[in-house]
């Protein structure tokens, strides 16, 4: 097994490393203490809050890559060993295979049989144009008519593995968090659930493809569950990327005023009068004509996916600065009118010192919001941009791929409607926590909702 | 008391907050009879906004009414449905706010903001309705009424649009008026006339007006009445004469003596000038057209001079709009001057360059006027009265540093603890003691005051002014004060300068602007202020 470390993979642990240092900080300054403290104090900030982490939890899992080493060819026996081109994760040995059961073509979900006629041969040797059955899923039925029987009495251990987990999971918990008076019970209810779901899915899907195969005949829960770290990074990484440009540009623009300010409007009014997918689908195929010219910078697929994938972030960061850097900059032109900066400046603090102590941490709450506002938006670009051709490589699963490849399926009678359904499953399910959790942030940190009572 | 006579009787009223069951006003017995000023009198938070509000059953969703009665006659408006208590008001009980620029919509002419009231409640259209709001503007003193009506809120000054809003109130003649806090955003001498409209309204329309303020003197001026109110309580109820001549209350007490005594003045010391301004010039460009060219400047400060010796306090006086804060930034080097000079001790100090200013950084410092936006939320009191020393290299050592917060916390008369708070912690007054201890931390030798006083009660304004006199008396500091509020200045200020469109028209010592004021604009000033000893 050699370890393989693409540069996506080390920018996930990156982000989360900084992420986690970023909110320890953050934990000294006992007023953002509170605010944090009021976004867990309500059950659904707790409960939104372990879903996407066990989002995270799923991409970080994806990202341990490596490629497995193959039994020495027959007839050699040098002691050199030789790598899988195939490069794998530890998401893939968790799932017990599920990526690698490959149908024909086409399944419904839980079905014993393809989708799609075929032309086979009976034991009386007659050709006849018949579903065939599927290689792997129901394999081990005698009599098909048992199906159901068979995935319930197999569903009883896996829930019961499935709860076992989840004790594991929780018991170490309960123990530290006593008489905190967070309600943690709503996160362990959901990771309850989502303990005993992800057993149950894995176990199950050894005899049967939960939500089908698609074209080319890979499970559609795999594909979907690949998407979650396409999904997680696109929104985390491109955010990131976009939010020093954004406060750099925003707070300098606010403060120094004058040219600076000038140069930054004219840049970010030019940036957003230029269409954003134009932009985007030019930078993204200039990329392509790079990575084609250069094969030799990117030895196996997956890196030359990731590396267009990294681009693909890049550029969604680059493109989408200016909304953040105008509400920045409009911001740090009220904050320097405030008494304190007047002040500072009246003890000849310097510029660099007043925009760190004065200014930045004055316009954390913007950032905070922004940053989990724009995650799901981010998320839901990807899937638009790949919808036109222009996302992530198709040999990287992701949602809008799925979706994608599923468009002109739907037009069929009768309809398949399972890829669709699996992307889209996942995709609203980060989506909404995202969302509920960015609320909730938003009433905690932007100082005018908190004036609402207060005036009152 | 006899309720017949009453307009408006509100009785037993309690407002409760409902989250917390917290009563924020408690059993509260007000009566309003026509024709007559009831002026309710408090400290911020005292409760008598919530009062008014309670009574034209407006309050915000977190509050509601306990228990009590608002009798108009013999209907209680608590009562009432929600829609029927809609027709009363705005007929028969109207408010005005404190900030007129906005409460009016700024996208609708005077005309039609008036003419929604007229609308609602009566028949009137086409010319009547025209005429009717012309005879209104008429009455609250709009000069050329059948003009003005077409004009958009910003183009009235904001003592218009203080009336504006009173004619909108009176449109269809209610018998009761609130005003909250109707002078509090307007410059002194619009205080006045806005004032006196409203007395000659109440009495030339037999109105019942329920005056709020926090302003001793603008209840002398113009109240026929006044409650004091106190913690969600009414602690004293008297004629004015009676309440002026012998409050019963220590508290009310307290008010009346927090209004500065206008018999003392402070004489003029002799001393060398530490500060010397020379025909001071500040101009800002206004830019305007496709490159952004000059077109034309605001002429801020337009040719100010004047001198400033150790330990003794300047007042410059003026309305707003009238340069002189923007002259206190131009002696801190805030503001670039176009013209003349400043002399610090000897040595010209405008136009230095960044680092031969720290050295006079440290000797000039400042005090601004809100507390609340002079501090960064985000820092604890102890670093923030730090930092100045920090900056200018005073006290290089963590441990003395520490030590010396410790001492100037004390000196202020704030606890030691506040060190580790942060400011959303300390209310407005104890965070204008830390302004002050931020800025003597530097052993300044000049401060300038920008109004450090007019955001806060008028019992915590007399604290801070006496702390401010006794540390110039033991540190020998000069003192620049810009205030608009000619009232504080008598026992304040050693000379007076009076500032309007950025000129100085008069200066001289405190006894003589106040006693004998030869400028016709000090006069109107001076006559302009509300007294409450006379």
């Amino acid at each position: 097994m050699k370890p393989v470390i693409l540069w996506s993979d080390a920018l996930i642990f990156l982000l989360v490393a900084a992420l986690v240092l970023f909110f320890w900080r953050l934990r000294r300054d006992p007023q953002t203490r509170d605010r944090w403290r009021q976004v867990f104090a309500s059950r659904l900030g707790m409960a939104a809050f372990t879903v996407i982490l066990a989002y995270v939890g799923v991409a970080l899992l994806d990202s341990l890559h490596f490629r497995r080493a193959l039994p020495p060819p027959d007839g050699v026996s040098t002691g050199e060993v030789f790598y899988d081109n195939q490069v794998s994760s530890v998401l893939d040995t968790l799932t017990a295979g599920m990526g690698e059961r490959f149908e024909r073509t086409y399944s419904a979900p839980f079905a014993l049989r393809s989708f799609e006629k075929q032309t086979l041969k009976d034991e009386a040797g007659n050709t006849v144009r018949d579903f065939p059955p599927l290689r792997h899923a129901g394999a081990q039925l005698a009599d098909p008519t048992e199906k159901w029987a068979d995935v319930v009495r197999r569903s009883a251990p896996a829930l019961g593995g499935g709860l076992a987990l989840a004790v594991l999971l929780i018991l170490p918990q309960w123990w530290l968090l006593r008489g905190s008076s967070l309600p943690w019970a709503s996160s362990w209810l959901v990771q309850g659930i989502l303990a005993c779901t992800a057993v149950w899915l894995v176990s199950i899907s050894r005899h049967y493809h939960v939500l089908g195969t698609d074209l080319g005949g890979a499970d559609v829960l795999y594909q979907s569950l690949k998407g979650v770290r396409t999904g997680v990074l696109i929104g985390a990484l491109s955010t990131l990327i976009m939010l020093p440009i954004a406060v750099t540009l925003g707070v300098c623009a606010g403060y120094f005023k004058g040219w600076v300010d000038d140069a930054v409007q004219y840049l970010y009014t030019t940036l957003s009068s230029i269409p954003g997918i134009l932009l985007i689908a030019a930078a993204v195929l200039l990329f392509q004509v790079y990575i084609d010219l250069n094969p030799d910078a990117f030895p196996t697929g997956l890196e030359k996916a990731d590396a267009k994938f990294i681009a693909l972030c890049f550029i969604l960061g680059v493109t989408s600065w200016s909304t953040l850097c105008r509400l920045i900059r409009a911001e740090t032109l009220k904050i320097s009118q405030l008494g304190y900066v007047q002040a500072a400046h009246a003890f000849g603090v310097s510029h660099g010192r007043i925009l760190l102590r004065h200014i930045l941490p004055n316009t954390v709450h913007i950032i905070l919001i922004t940053f989990v506002l724009d995650f799901s938006a981010l998320v839901l670009a990807e899937a638009v941009l790949s919808y036109i051709g222009v996302g992530v490589d198709p040999s990287m699963g992701s949602w809008g791929n799925m979706i994608n490849g599923a468009r002109s399926e739907l037009s069929r009678e009768p309809a398949i409607w399972w890829t669709l359904s699996g992307a889209f499953l996942f995709m609203f399910l980060l989506v909404l926590s995202a969302n509920l959790f960015a609320d909730l942030v938003r009433d905690a940190f932007d100082p005018r909702t908190r004036l609402g009572p207060e005036a009152a | 008391m006899n309720t017949e006579a009453d307009t408006l009787t509100l009785e037993g009223l309690s407002v409760i907050l409902t989250e917390t069951a917290e009563a924020l006003v408690k059993d509260v017995a007000i009566h309003l009879r026509a024709g007559e000023i009831f002026a309710l009198v408090g400290e911020s938070g005292s409760g008598k906004s919530i009062t008014s509000l309670a009574g034209m059953r407006l309050l915000p969703e977190a509050l509601h009414i306990g228990s009590g009665r608002a009798l108009m006659g013999a209907t209680d408006l608590f009562a009432l449905p929600e829609a029927r208590m809609q027709t009363i008001r705005g007929r028969r009980m109207a408010m005005i706010f404190q900030n007129p620029m906005s409460a009016l919509n700024p996208v609708k002419t005077v005309f039609r903001q008036v003419a929604e009231t007229l609308r609602l409640h009566t028949k009137l259209r086409g010319a009547a309705l025209r005429d009717r709001v012309t005879s209104l503007l008429e009455e609250v003193g709009i000069p050329d009424p059948r003009q003005r009506m077409d004009f958009y809120p910003h183009q009235l000054s904001g003592g218009q649009q203080q009336r504006i809003m009173i004619a909108m109130a009176l449109a269809c003649e209610p018998e009761v008026l609130i005003a909250d806090e109707p002078t509090t955003a307007l410059d002194v001498t619009i205080q006045k006339q806005v004032l006196e409209l409203i007395q000659k309204l109440a009495r030339s329309r037999r109105l019942a007006v329920l005056l709020i303020t926090h302003d001793m003197g603008v209840v002398r001026q113009s109240a026929d009445r006044v409650g004091v109110m106190y913690r969600g309580r009414i602690i004293e109820e008297a004629s004015v004469a009676a309440f002026f001549a012998a409050p019963k209350e220590a508290y009310s007490r307290r008010l009346i003596d927090a209004l500065p005594r206008q018999d003392t003045y402070r004489a003029p010391i002799q001393a060398p000038p530490l500060l010397s301004v020379t025909e001071l010039r500040v101009h800002f460009p206004v830019r305007g057209g496709l490159l952004r060219r000059v077109q034309d400047v605001t002429r801020a400060v337009n040719g100010v001079s004047l001198t400033l010796a150790r330990g003794e306090t300047f007042a410059l006086v003026g309305e707003s709009g009238s340069g002189k804060s923007t002259l206190g930034r131009a002696i801190l080097g805030l503001e670039h001057a176009s013209s003349g000079e400043i002399h610090f001790d000897g040595t010209r100090i405008d136009g230095l360059a960044h680092k031969a200013r720290q050295a006079y950084r440290r000797r000039i410092q400042v005090i601004f006027q809100n507390p609340y936006s002079s501090m960064n939320p985000r820092m604890a009191i102890g670093a923030i009265i730090a930092e100045g020393m920090l900056s200018l290299g005073v006290e290089t050592s963590e441990h003395r540093r520490e030590a010396r917060v410790a001492s100037l916390l004390e000196r202020v008369r704030l606890p030691a603890d506040c060190a580790r708070r942060y400011p959303h912690e300390l209310s407005g007054g104890q965070l204008q003691r830390v302004a002050i201890a931020r800025a003597l931390a530097v052993e300044p030798e000049l401060i300038i005051c920008d109004e450090p006083t007019s955001a806060l009660d008028v019992s915590i304004r007399a604290d801070v002014l006496d702390l401010l006199a006794e540390l110039q008396r033991e540190d020998d500091v000069a003192m620049l004060f810009i205030t608009h509020d000619l009232s504080i200045v008598p026992g304040l200020a050693h000379r007076v300068g009076v500032m309007r469109n950025g000129e100085l028209v008069e200066t001289g010592s405190t006894e003589q602007i106040l006693g004998a004021p030869e400028h016709p604009y000090t006069q109107a000033l001076l006559a302009a202020v509300p007294r409450a000893g006379d």
